[in-house]
């Protein structure tokens, strides 16, 4: 385990100095993250001047989860993209080898290479909301424990989830856009699950659990559910990572190098 | 024009090689219509100007919309220019950008029947009961519409690729083209939903024309009445875009260059 801390701490600094030299790149796409991430609050906040509530939930509740999730978007964004959004053109192109053959858990090595460091605006928002939603609902500073708990236990499931699907171009031909799935399907996330059906939202509660994500902690927060309510995203989570790792070693036996 | 009809047929060989991506690409398209319909439905009162069927009419037609008039070419012109691939297209016997509409159409004539019209049967027997239809009228000028919507894509994106032969990155170019697109154009969000103070904005910019204008026809939220008025505006714009984004290129491709071969 300390060696894998370690060679993390190596990776995240190659980001930095990654950063540094390609500054051009690095504000272009912090700009691009600001935009965003207006575009977001500004869509829930036109959506909420047009309708009073979304099943419920107002602006100033809706704040809570929409900060979690911003938190987690600068996971999905910043530590997950930039890994899992290579990896389909690497099993099709047959470029994995470089990975397999060193002594270290190829998932970890596909999953943690790079960094994009360029997502500041999304943490910034992500406070902001989380301020915004505990000034407004009233809400103790000790819930903030909750908050840390809900963005690990949210990253681990979108990992699990995002890496399993990605691990599907093994047994394709091609599928080089695999890795957009996820993040688009994410936005699910967004809105309480109360507005769907009541088989989808079984279906993103305990199938695709997009509903544990934010919401769930944010109704633990808010005084709706029990904390008890929180043990479901952090035993999802240790299942889902587990069957993770076991879908890439059973993946792993389709992949063919490309080597001469 | 034989040329670009066989660009058009290479272009649909390899979508049919690429099936299960073309295929992704419209079930991720298809997510924001189920989400946005079933926000529409637990508020089930008249929004603004526009009662629930309109509001998920809006949407679904949208989403067709979209796939019917949206170019990416743009979203290549940057690696291909950085790394000398665009070379290979100024040596065929094209005529740039005009040929990325029929490369655009290839990919096309293999989506449409084998995924849209399928996914359009499923859509209409799940959500039959909200769905809109225009009139004959109101069809003949949604189609004008939708044909102004396709110049201003194309022209945009046009635009935003000749951005890459000065810009290296100019994958950021493309995201703001989809920032104003979803939110000047109305995908987001019905502009008529917009508090008043803003929708001063998008009603001045030409990304309008792309869905909201179209789909507010297909809904009946402008009539075919209001819309005779509109549409010039449309073309006006789409004139302004079509002639600013042929200099555009003509002086990118001259600023070009490559060394060695990149096949």
């Amino acid at each position: 385990m300390i060696r894998y801390l370690k060679l993390y701490r190596v990776i995240f600094s190659l980001s930095i100095s990654r950063a540094f030299i390609y500054q051009q790149e690095f504000i272009t796409w912090t700009i691009v993250d600001t935009v965003w991430g207006i575009i977001n609050i500004g869509f829930f906040r036109i959506l909420l001047y047009a309708i009073p509530n979304l099943s419920s939930w107002t602006f100033t509740t809706l704040a809570i989860p929409l900060g979690i999730l911003y938190f987690l978007n600068t996971v999905i964004w910043g530590f997950l993209w930039p890994n899992l959004s290579r990896l389909p053109q690497m099993i099709n192109r047959g470029e994995l080898d470089l990975y397999l053959t060193k002594p270290v858990n190829s998932q970890f090595l596909v999953s943690t290479g790079f960094i994009g460091l360029n997502l500041i605006p999304s943490v910034a928002a992500g406070v902001f909301l989380t301020w915004y939603g505990f000034k407004l609902n009233h809400l103790p500073p000790s819930a903030i424990l909750i908050i840390h708990l809900a963005v690990i236990s949210s990253s681990v499931i979108s990992y699990a989830i995002w890496f399993m699907t990605v691990s599907l171009a093994f047994w394709f031909n091609r599928l080089l856009n695999i890795h957009h799935v996820f993040p688009n399907s994410v936005d699910i996330a967004r809105y309480p699950v109360t507005i769907f059906h009541p088989a989808i939202q079984f279906l993103f509660t305990y199938i695709l659990p997009f509903a544990l994500l934010g919401f769930l902690p944010a109704e633990v927060i808010l005084g709706r559910k029990s904390s008890s309510s929180l043990l479901l995203p952090i035993v999802l989570s240790a299942i889902l990572l587990y069957l993770s790792h076991k879908f890439w070693n059973f993946s792993l036996r389709r992949y063919q190098s490309a080597s001469s | 024009m034989q040329k670009y009809l066989a660009l058009a047929r290479a272009e649909m060989l390899d979508a049919i090689q690429e099936k299960a991506e073309v295929l992704i690409w419209m079930l991720i398209a298809v997510i924001p219509v189920f989400v946005m319909s079933s926000v529409w439905m637990t508020n089930q009162h008249q929004v603004a100007v526009l009662n629930l069927s309109q509001l998920i009419t809006y949407y679904i037609v949208a989403v067709f919309l979209g796939w019917i008039t949206e170019f990416w070419f743009d979203e290549h012109m940057g690696e291909n220019i950085r790394t000398g691939g665009f070379s290979r297209f100024l040596l065929r016997p094209l005529t740039l950008p005009f040929a990325f509409i029929f490369q655009n159409l290839g990919r096309k004539m293999f989506g449409i029947p084998t995924f849209v019209i399928p996914t359009a049967l499923i859509i209409f027997l799940l959500f039959k009961d909200h769905l809109v239809f225009p009139n004959r009228a109101g069809f003949l000028i949604f189609t004008a519409a939708a044909l102004i919507s396709f110049g201003i894509r194309f022209a945009i994106s046009v635009l935003v690729a000749s951005g890459a032969f000065w810009w290296e990155q100019s994958s950021a170019l493309v995201h703001l083209r989809w920032v104003f697109e979803v939110l000047a154009g109305g995908y987001m969000l019905p502009i008529s939903l917009y508090p008043d103070w803003l929708q001063f904005i998008p009603r001045s910019l030409p990304f309008q024309f792309i869905y909201y204008v179209p789909v507010s026809i297909w809904n009946g939220a402008i009539s075919p009445r209001d819309a005779i008025f509109i549409l010039p505006y449309g073309l006006i714009w789409l004139s302004v875009l079509l002639i600013t984004s042929h200099l555009m290129w003509v002086k990118g491709v001259k600023q070009y260059s490559a060394v060695g071969d990149k096949g």
